[in-house]
């Protein structure tokens, strides 16, 4: 039988921090978000005082200030890069490593022999390659493993759900709304026939479950009771849409910055398609703002020939902003969505394609590298961010440690 | 018309074809296009293990100078005797390991400097 483990890096951001500012071990730290200063990483200190996940910051701000919590800017770049290295660390402790999020993967083993020394290997030499605390739950099923592995950041790091009775056990202290999958309102949906934990939930009907949560439910109540129903993906699942939104700085009311700031996600959104090897055939620009005291928005969207060329994506992007651009409106946010992804190798020559194709690639391919190499945004299109009326603030980030040249850490000789 | 310096001598246009698809001989000279020497395959034995840092102050014990490019390999065992990165009082340290160095001796191990990187000084 072959076993699922999934490794959970605990406190993800926050861990990252501390990687290189090693005083920062023990004391309460808290990473936030930047554009909307909402609480996204917490340390166990930082927990145990009740800075709540996803709490915007004006809210913790006085507990945090009495409290001597250390509040962080997110550095994504920073991020990116160390979960990169845990992926490597774990590459080599698996054939089949399914990256889940930044923080999370799947892997798998053929057999249930020596599981849990095998999990007991994996978050010693994940701590030690890249300073970054894991959990390993080892489980024959992922909504096991994810249970598992939560469970394992009270339990030293590694648990295993291998065994039936300890998963009968666990099942039945696990509340319903913590398993993963099930959202606050299925399992309020669930109340009614007596959920309230896990093992309720995994004994009830089959046609019960499909009636009130449809298949999904039914496939979660399967993995629960250790029959494996989601599928392991080694390799990543064909994305479906490229999204890149920021909240602005302050609000913008001109059409000039508006233009240029989504001419800045199209570009950015055009390197991540490239980096997948993906090209866009529609392109969707959405902008938010705020009318009598609520949420407003509208979004615009065209289809385009394949590609994943920045020029021609900055330019739909910047010509659907000029239709949903209203003058009275002070713009809050904004997004570009490419979406209709297909692999970017599998295009047909155009007919009359006279080499621009090739030439375009090539062009892409440099400013990505160079973009890779001096930081983003170094190469950009004209009108890409001209304007800097939308930047989102930024405080107090951590630099960029292991990316940058000019941001080494340093350590002090004598 | 601008005269042109003399010293200025322009290069014939050459156009050079390093590869073509096409060409079987070309395609051979492709194959040693990316056999140059690389000091990551050097210097880096395990990419995801390795940090690169910068030395603050000098330590003639441990060898190293203000302003060294530090390549510090977290997967290796830190020694007696070897060169680590540590942490003391919170911050991070270069410091050379003393002989009788033991692993529970307190001293917290970041990694093992493996090379240090430095131009030399200007006579």
């Amino acid at each position: 039988m072959s076993v699922l483990a999934l490794a959970d890096c605990n406190n993800f951001f926050v861990s990252c921090e501390r990687v290189f500012r090693p005083c920062l071990e023990g004391r309460p730290v808290i990473v936030l978000s930047n554009n909307d200063g909402c609480v996204i990483s917490r340390s166990e200190e930082a927990k145990a005082l009740g800075v709540g996940m996803g709490a915007p910051f004006f809210e913790v701000r006085a507990l945090c200030a009495e409290n001597g919590v250390v509040s962080i800017s997110a550095n994504h770049e920073l991020y990116v890069d160390l979960s990169r290295r845990v992926g490597q660390v774990l590459n080599r402790h698996s054939p089949s490593v399914e990256s889940y999020s930044i923080d999370e993967s799947f892997l798998t083993w053929p057999d249930a022999e020596s599981a849990l020394e095998r999990a007991r290997a994996l978050r010693a030499e994940v701590l030690r390659w890249t300073g970054l605390p894991v959990s390993v739950g080892v489980a024959p099923t992922k909504a096991l493993a994810k249970l598992a592995s939560d469970r394992a950041k009270r339990a030293g790091g590694v648990l295993s759900l291998l065994d039936a009775r300890e998963r009968e056990r666990v099942l039945a202290e696990t509340p319903v709304a913590h398993v993963w999958g099930i959202a606050r309102r299925s399992a309020e949906r669930l109340a009614p026939f007596g959920a309230s934990s896990a093992a309720d939930f995994a004994a009830l009907d089959d046609a019960l479950i499909l009636k009130t949560l449809g298949i999904g439910g039914l496939r979660l109540a399967q993995e629960l009771r250790g029959v494996s129903c989601l599928p392991f993906a080694a390799s990543p699942a064909l994305r479906k849409s490229i999204l890149v939104s920021r909240s602005f700085g302050r609000p913008v009311g001109a059409l000039e910055p508006l233009e240029s700031a989504a001419a800045s996600f199209a570009a950015r959104a055009a390197e991540r398609a490239r980096r997948h090897g993906l090209r866009a055939g529609a392109l969707r620009v959405f902008v938010g703002w705020r009318e009598e005291g609520r949420v407003a928005g509208d979004d615009a969207a065209r289809r385009l020939p394949p590609t994943d060329d920045t020029a021609v994506l900055v330019a739909a992007a910047k010509a659907l902003v000029r239709e949903l651009f209203v003058e009275t409106r002070s713009y809050r946010r904004a997004g570009v969505v490419l979406g209709a992804l297909e692999p970017a190798d599998t295009g047909q020559r155009g007919l009359f394609d006279d080499g621009s194709v090739e030439r375009s690639r090539r062009l892409m391919r440099t400013m990505d590298r160079l973009n890779a190499a001096l930081g983003p945004g170094t190469l950009r299109y004209g009108g890409e961010r001209v304007s800097r009326g939308w930047a989102p603030r930024c405080e107090r980030r951590s630099p960029c440690w292991t990316t940058r040249w000019e941001d080494l850490p340093r350590a002090s000789a004598g | 018309m601008r005269r042109r310096d003399p010293r200025i001598v322009p290069a014939p246009l050459e156009i050079v074809r390093v590869y073509d698809y096409t060409g079987g001989m070309f395609v051979a000279a492709e194959d040693y296009a990316d056999s140059g020497l690389s000091l990551d395959e050097r210097l880096v034995e395990h990419p995801a293990a390795t940090f690169f840092l910068t030395a603050a102050g000098s330590s003639p014990d441990a060898g190293v100078r203000d302003g060294d490019l530090l390549i510090v390999d977290r997967s290796q065992s830190p020694e007696p005797g070897r060169v680590v990165v540590a942490v003391a009082a919170g911050e991070l340290v270069v410091r050379r390991l003393p002989s009788g160095w033991r692993d529970d001796d307190g001293l917290e191990v970041w990694g093992v400097v493996r090379w240090l990187v430095r131009a030399p000084e200007a006579a």
